[in-house]
């Protein structure tokens, strides 16, 4: 049984040479094609809202008394962006990316996730876009 | 705990059953530009269930589904969601960093009944170093209310089922 201290060890030998303690981020995963606004680093339970989108839940919100809901993923992002006329080349505008959710994945359950759930983190954390540039073709060299 | 494996482009290699035959063990690597992007945005959490949960945890899975019920484009594939593994078990702890990134350290905790947790994996090409798919994402999601061991509404996220134990 790993303990807790000997996993601390390995994740601080593989972040040695980071400088930064977490800080709220949005990147693209381009290996699975989706972005992930993270707000929070703790244990997520992850909450499928359709096929674009899922929220973050902190596991453990009831007994830390912090926020529940701590970040969302927009999940075939390079696909979805293309589909609705993003400049995959510059940086993307998250509040215009969730209109365009809701816009293509109308409902409740949708309007609750993105009204009640993804705008109030990313405005709460000044959040404004994220690049996908990394979705563009690769240059060869 | 063993110390990690690195292997050309990846940071570590771990053994996980076959997708295709869970009698079989095959390796699966965590490529070292995956990896970096939980460093960079120093998600401790995520790392530590890493070296916790996924490292040698893996060959606990009870589930095996191929295919993401979503669009996946990857580079020029834009059929990469074809080619997603999604394993699932369900961890006897779970681990959440607690502290600064000096003096902290995970703090293990019993998961919450009625989650299961599942390691996303993409298959990849037959390659020099007989590794069959590279570990992309791992998370907790709500148990599934009929197969136990499974993450909820299943049918919706995955292809097809390619194995239960």
């Amino acid at each position: 049984m790993n303990t807790s201290e000997e996993i601390g060890g390995q994740v601080r030998a593989a972040l040695a040479g980071e400088s930064g303690d977490f800080r709220p981020c949005a990147f693209f995963d381009v290996r699975l094609d989706c972005i992930r606004v993270i707000v929070r680093d703790c244990s997520v339970l992850e909450i499928r809202i359709n096929e674009a989108l899922t929220v973050l839940e902190d596991s453990y919100y009831q007994e830390s008394g912090k926020r529940r809901y701590i970040g969302f993923t927009i999940k075939g992002a390079a696909h979805f962006c293309k589909r609705n006329g993003f400049d995959l080349s510059a940086p993307i505008d998250i509040s215009r990316l969730l209109d365009a959710v809701l816009a293509n994945f109308p409902g409740r359950l949708a309007e609750l996730a993105v009204d009640g759930i993804a705008r109030p983190l990313v405005e709460d954390t000044n959040i404004d876009s994220v690049d996908i540039s990394g979705a563009l073709p690769q240059p060869a060299y | 705990m063993r110390t990690i494996r690195p292997l050309g482009p990846y940071r570590d290699i771990v053994e996980a059953l076959s997708p295709d035959n869970s009698a079989l063990v095959v390796k699966l690597g965590l490529r070292t530009d995956s990896f970096q992007q939980s460093v960079h945005n120093a998600l401790r959490t995520a790392i530590a269930q890493y070296f916790g949960i996924v490292q040698d945890g893996l060959l606990q899975a009870a589930h095996a589904f191929r295919g993401l019920k979503r669009p996946l484009m990857h580079g020029d594939d834009m059929d990469a969601d074809k080619s997603v593994i999604a394993y699932s078990w369900r961890p006897s702890l779970d681990y959440e960093w607690s502290g600064s990134r000096h003096d902290g350290n995970p703090v293990a905790k019993a998961p919450l009944s009625g989650r299961v947790f599942v390691v996303l994996v993409r298959e990849e090409q037959p390659n020099e170093y007989d590794i069959l798919g590279s570990l992309e994402h791992w998370s907790w999601i709500e148990e599934d209310g009929q197969l136990r061991d499974a993450p909820v509404d299943w049918k919706e996220r995955y292809a097809e089922k390619l194995w239960s134990r």
